[in-house]
């Protein structure tokens, strides 16, 4: 075993080699070196990306010593790019760092297409101004706008994260993010109501009235299951039990089969009933995904992920090929069982999973071609594992900042918890519009406070809510924080926004939409799609 | 003080000298202990006491920062503490490189503490700080956290749930046979050659038997027979180990197990008459075979995954890895029996050679069943109870823990909630938060009331103390220590002994239980006698009110239980209903379908603790979670329960 293998051994249990690999390539830029932002590159260089930049014009002020664990007494008066990367980078000698003591503007400036070069951007401390401009940059690839080269445009992801007091905010913007390893808990799809041929021949292959008792103990759950619906299925016009009384039925007469208590097998088959009286079906998410224009209009520069959608959408409109079901799974939960018939049904299961990734595969095949893409562009492993996980494909089409700050979806914002702070984090910006600094930052943070719920009810009236959203005790603590950052709302903050960037990095289980809140003095939090 | 003005203005300047005054204990320097132990640096804590009995390991390095390279086979918790003051030189950290269960922290150490925080991987210490705790009257912070799911809560006697409240979940076990004669799952065969076979050759003679093989009920005859040839067996290879470290040794290990015992089981009819007959292994057939048969992979799989670490080994190459580590294992057997006789290695995970050994066994004794074969990626979970691990995740619950620190020092228990941070395709929340919880009305653990007291257990008798209790209304008690009778009304023998004689010493917990079933653990203080000013105890702490405490909490557990059958008596009325936990009715859907809408604060969307409190009302069968299409099942990230893990765990039942 390879020491790397060995050093990332716990979070491979996780997200596997093909996301490790994703991370590997991962370039993240971090705009200013602040407590959160440093956090966030921590659990970021840990794991292993590929490379990281940081961005800073500051220099290191006691401030930063105070929340920063990677400022230290020595960095007092230094860059803070500088000293934030060296002390980052003793974190994993396998990631590559870089450092520029530059305002983004001005690197933008000199090089407008500097963003390109990214695949995450995370920026803190920025001004709401900023953080607009950065976004929409990033929603077009980094690309210089008078350069808009749609061929290489690629998603950059643009994160916002912002910590004051004990309150810290996060918001993740990109076009598009499609996942095709969305770990769902259970991926067994058994087919129950509806057996294909070598499956129901499987299930006719146990002698149910067999002498033996151990024999008679071992038939895997899946062929009771099976025979009993066979049985029912005989009686009521070939339809599977529907109502609750009729599962309980089911239920019943697998029970009534049972020769002893120690028949765990009937256990685990009456157990599995209700699942399996599901119908099989292709799931309402997955019905819209095949239906979604991408898919439609394929061309050279489709994501494999819709090419591979738009096969998976031919093959299941060839109800010869498919019956009008997504390929099968091909993998089955573990049951009592001898085991040779185990290894039987497994590789039952197996062989038509690897018949529907063949089928698939055939349609693949021909829209690449059809495309003017090499044949095996798409390479075969990835498609079995989209084929097999092919009922729980996600994609997240994020609002951008734009959007948001013209229309803010303040109904997707429980107001009894959490609206408040969203309705403050905006007066906040508002504010520094108005004044050039942030709330509380003044000689007297009380002075700050009528002025910020000013703000406040402005905004509120333009959303046309009730000026009683917020209370003025909240307006009042904000002002009290005086933008000031302490460590472990930084660390805090840190850590969730690290792991939504590692799921969307990695491509792997799905990442929360669009903008998280939390409040440490009421443990409060929240994640809403403004 | 400029360096604190930030936290000054977040949480008060009051708040922060409490902090600085606080004298904090922190069990465990792992994941989630060195984002702790930075995260209570930073927040101005200057009393801290780190203690942790691990080394640093190479897998640790992906998410323990404070450890690096060079500190790899060093303790835990002594770099920890060195790391941390580089930042802060100012804060006053001592580190022990100890055991907490070791005898010197008493309860009166805890007691010396006003904060103290697990950061724990494993359920025993996990237990021990809980009860330590508990009779200290300390408030506790327990975390825990397994891949992208997390937890913290906070346990403050009688007034919060205690960490055992409810029930763990306990490692499986096994029946003897299923491992040395029956397998048929790939883990029977891992834990044969993790638990049996690796014990055996790299062992003491006197751990033979491990706790995961429970002896079946031997009035059976031919099981009995065959425990006995199993025995025999034993032996049989216990003879070879002593040509260890010779020329020929792993092939003799190799045909005896793989080829004379199982010659020999298969010589057994009856037990092949419903069961696929072993097909026994031998050495040199293996290694001589011009062709190289492939494992249970395929050809083309077995190209498309290079790493081999992730797909599964041909026989031959079984073969080898067997007689390398095997060798090397041998060798290095030898060099530690050079200084101690008495030496044994032990199985680690992450030890290549001893994971190398148990993967080829295990995976011979599979092809040797046909049973499907395993990677050694995947025999290292199965064998290493491995629980993914990231930094991620440990920052957000270190984080957590630090604030519910904030609001015990700031007096503010009703503040504090237990959170938890989920995933789950349906739930769009990350972090999701509830009140704590009231304590169990049946937990055996926090529903006594512990008293120290202090007396000279060289010359104080059981007798002495019966008749302390005696003066207090205590009659017809009856005595325990870890679950061994000292007395009872029908057991005097012990009577007249002293204390010391029966190991009742210092630090141990002396259980009482009166003719009313009110329970009080005595924490035995052994001192001098004239120390106790004439008399032969001393006791800390008013009796009469912990035998109040205890009439209630009676009465509570009578309450409880008489609401628990109503509560059954309603659920029987209605089978479309499933009970949760606070008693409140809901139909499948709401349980088990996604979540509405994308919105919904913590509060708002409680956690079913349904499948926490699995005495009272048991975790939700698969059954009746089932909903959506088979290839479509909810996912219920929230039924967590707590088990053993890397750090406290949370495992997602399906
Ligand atoms: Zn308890």
């Amino acid at each position: 075993m390879d020491a790397k293998t060995q050093k990332y051994d716990r979070q491979l249990r996780l997200w596997g080699s093909s996301g490790q690999e994703a991370l590997e390539s991962a370039h993240i830029l971090l705009i200013n070196a602040s407590a959160v932002g440093c956090e966030i590159l921590k659990n970021l260089i840990l794991p292993g990306i590929g490379q990281f930049t940081i961005v800073d014009p500051g220099t290191v002020s006691q401030n930063d010593i105070g929340s920063n664990f990677f400022l230290d007494f020595d960095s007092l008066g230094k860059q803070r790019a500088e000293r934030a990367y060296e002390l980052l980078g003793e974190l994993n000698e396998d990631v590559k760092g870089n450092w520029a003591a530059k305002d983004i503007h001005s690197i933008l400036k000199e090089d407008p297409g500097y963003l390109a070069q990214f695949s995450t951007v995370i920026a803190t401390d920025i001004t709401r101004e900023t953080a607009e401009k950065l976004a929409a940059l990033c929603w077009v690839g980094g690309q210089d706008a008078n350069n808009r080269n749609p061929a290489g445009k690629k998603n950059i992801t643009f994160v916002w994260v912002k910590t004051v007091g004990l309150f810290g905010a996060a918001r993740i913007a990109v076009p598009e993010h499609t996942i095709v390893e969305t770990h769902p808990d259970n991926v067994a799809d058994l087919r129950i109501d509806t057996p294909f041929p070598e499956l129901s021949a499987f299930a006719q292959s146990f002698d149910f009235d067999t002498e033996d008792s151990l024999e008679f103990g071992h038939i895997p759950y899946v062929a009771i299951l099976l025979n009993y619906m066979d049985k029912w299925k005989q009686t009521h016009n070939g339809k599977i039990p529907s109502t609750y009384a009729e599962k309980n039925e089911l239920k019943a007469n697998i029970r009534a089969g049972m020769r002893s208590v120690d028949d765990e097998n009937f256990d685990e088959a009456i157990s599995s009933v209700l699942r399996s009286c599901q119908p099989t079906t292709i799931p309402s998410e997955i019905k819209a995904l095949v239906n979604d224009p991408k898919c439609e209009h394929l061309n050279a520069e489709s994501e494999n992920f819709w090419i591979l959608t738009r096969a998976l959408r031919d093959y299941v409109n060839d109800h010869t090929k498919s019956d009008g079901l997504l390929p099968l799974s091909g993998t089955i939960p573990d049951m009592k069982a001898q085991t040779d018939s185990y290894v039987t049904l497994q590789s039952i299961y197996k062989t038509k999973a690897k018949q529907d990734v063949q089928e698939v595969s055939k349609v693949v095949e021909s829209l690449l071609s059809s495309l003017g893409l090499a044949a095996g562009s798409i390479s075969q492993q990835e498609i079995e594992t989209f084929c097999k996980f092919s009922a729980f494909l996600k994609v997240i089409r994020y609002r951008s900042l734009e959007e948001e700050y013209h229309q803010p979806n303040t109904k997707q914002i429980d107001p009894d918890s959490v609206f408040p702070y969203y309705v403050l984090l905006r007066a906040s910006d508002s504010f520094y519009d108005d004044h050039g600094r942030y709330p509380g930052e003044g000689e007297n943070w009380e002075d700050d406070v009528d002025q910020l719920h000013a703000n406040v009810g402005t905004l509120l009236q333009s959303w046309g809510i009730a000026n009683d959203a917020v209370s003025k005790d909240l307006t009042h603590e904000i002002c009290r924080y005086g933008n000031g950052a302490i460590h472990n709302i930084a660390s805090l903050i840190g850590g969730v926004v690290s792991q939504e960037i590692i799921k969307l990095s990695t491509r792997q289980y799905i990442p929360m939409n669009n903008t998280f809140l939390f409040d440490g003095a009421r443990s409060v939090s929240a994640v809403f799609a403004v | 003080m400029a360096r604190e003005t930030h936290l000054e203005t977040t949480i008060g300047t009051s708040l922060v000298r409490a902090v600085a005054d606080a004298k904090v204990l922190m069990v465990g320097a792992g994941g989630i202990g060195c984002e702790l132990l930075k995260n209570l640096v930073m927040s101005g804590f200057k009393n801290i006491e780190v203690i942790d009995l691990d080394t640093i390991d190479l897998s640790n390095l992906n998410r323990q920062f404070l450890f690096q390279k060079q500190h790899i086979k060093k303790s835990k918790a002594h770099v920890a503490k060195e790391s941390a003051l580089a930042f802060n030189p100012n804060a006053n950290i001592i580190s022990r490189h100890q055991n907490i269960k070791e005898q010197e922290f008493s309860v009166d150490w805890f007691k010396g503490f006003d904060l103290v925080m697990n950061a724990l991987d494993n359920l025993d210490a996990r237990r021990h700080v809980n009860k330590m705790c508990l009779a200290a009257n300390v408030p506790l912070i327990e975390s825990g956290t397994a891949g992208y799911l997390g937890q913290v809560t906070v346990i403050q006697k009688d007034k919060t749930e205690c960490f055992d409240c409810q029930p763990k979940e306990t490692p499986k076990t096994f029946p003897v046979c299923t491992i040395r004669s029956t397998p048929s799952t790939p883990i029977h065969c891992i834990v044969w050659a993790k638990s049996y076979l690796f014990g055996l050759l790299f062992g003491n003679a006197e751990d033979d038997d491990d706790e995961v093989l429970v002896k079946e009920d031997s009035n059976d005859d031919d099981i009995a027979k065959e425990l006995a040839a199993l025995a025999a067996e034993s032996q049989a290879l216990k003879e070879i180990l002593a040509s260890m470290d010779t020329e020929g040794f792993a092939e003799r290990v190799f045909n005896k197990v793989f080829f004379t015992d199982i010659h020999r089981l298969r010589s057994m009819e009856d037990m092949w008459k419903t069961r696929k007959p072993p097909t026994p292994l031998k050495y040199d057939e293996i290694l001589h075979q011009t062709e190289d048969l492939p494992g249970a992979m395929d050809a083309t799989t077995l190209e498309a995954v290079t790493l081999k670490d992730q797909r599964v080994w041909t026989l031959r190459e079984t073969v080898q890895v067997f007689s390398e580590s095997l060798e090397k294992l041998s060798t290095r057997l030898k060099e530690m029996r050079e200084t101690d006789p008495e030496a044994s290695v032990q199985f680690d995970k992450d030890d290549a050679e001893t994971l190398d050994f148990v993967t080829a066994t295990a995976n011979l004794r599979a092809h040797v069943y046909g049973i499907e074969e395993k990677s050694r990626f995947q025999v290292k979970a199965m064998a290493g109870n491995i629980i993914p691990a990231i930094a991620t995740t440990n920052a957000i619950i270190a984080g957590m823990m630090v604030m519910l620190a904030f609001k015990i020092i700031n007096k503010r228990l009703a503040d504090c909630k237990t959170s938890y941070l989920v995933y789950g395709r349906h739930r769009p929340q990350l972090i999701v938060s509830e009140p704590l919880a009231k304590p169990n009305p049946k937990c055996y653990i926090c529903r006594n009331s512990y008293l120290a007291i202090k007396t000279d257990t060289k010359t104080t008798t059981v007798q002495d103390l019966i008749d302390l209790l005696e003066g207090y209304s205590i009659s017809d008690v009856e005595i325990q220590e870890s679950g061994r009778v000292i007395y009872d009304p029908d057991f005097d023998d012990n009577a007249s002994k002293t204390l010391v004689s029966l190991q009742l010493t210092d630090g141990k917990f002396v259980e009482v239980v009166d003719e009313d079933d009110r329970k009080i653990i005595l924490c035995l203080k052994d001192v001098d006698m004239d120390s106790l000013d004439g008399e032969r105890f001393q006791i800390e702490g008013d009796v009469e009110e912990a035998l109040e405490q205890q009439t209630q909490m009676k009465q509570q557990l009578r309450d409880a239980e008489a609401a628990e059958q109503q509560a059954a008596h309603v659920h029987e009325e209605d089978p479309d209903v499933i009970m949760t936990d606070d008693n409140r009715k809901r139909k499948h859907d709401e349980i088990s379908g996604p979540t509405s809408g994308t919105s919904g604060s913590g509060e708002e969307a409680p956690l079913k603790k349904s499948s926490l409190t699995s005495t009272a009302h048991p975790p939700l069968a698969e059954d009746e979670v089932g909903n959506g299409s088979s290839t479509e099942q909810a996912v219920d990230v929230d039924e967590v329960v707590m088990v053993d893990g890397e750090s406290f765990n949370v495992v997602v039942l399906d």
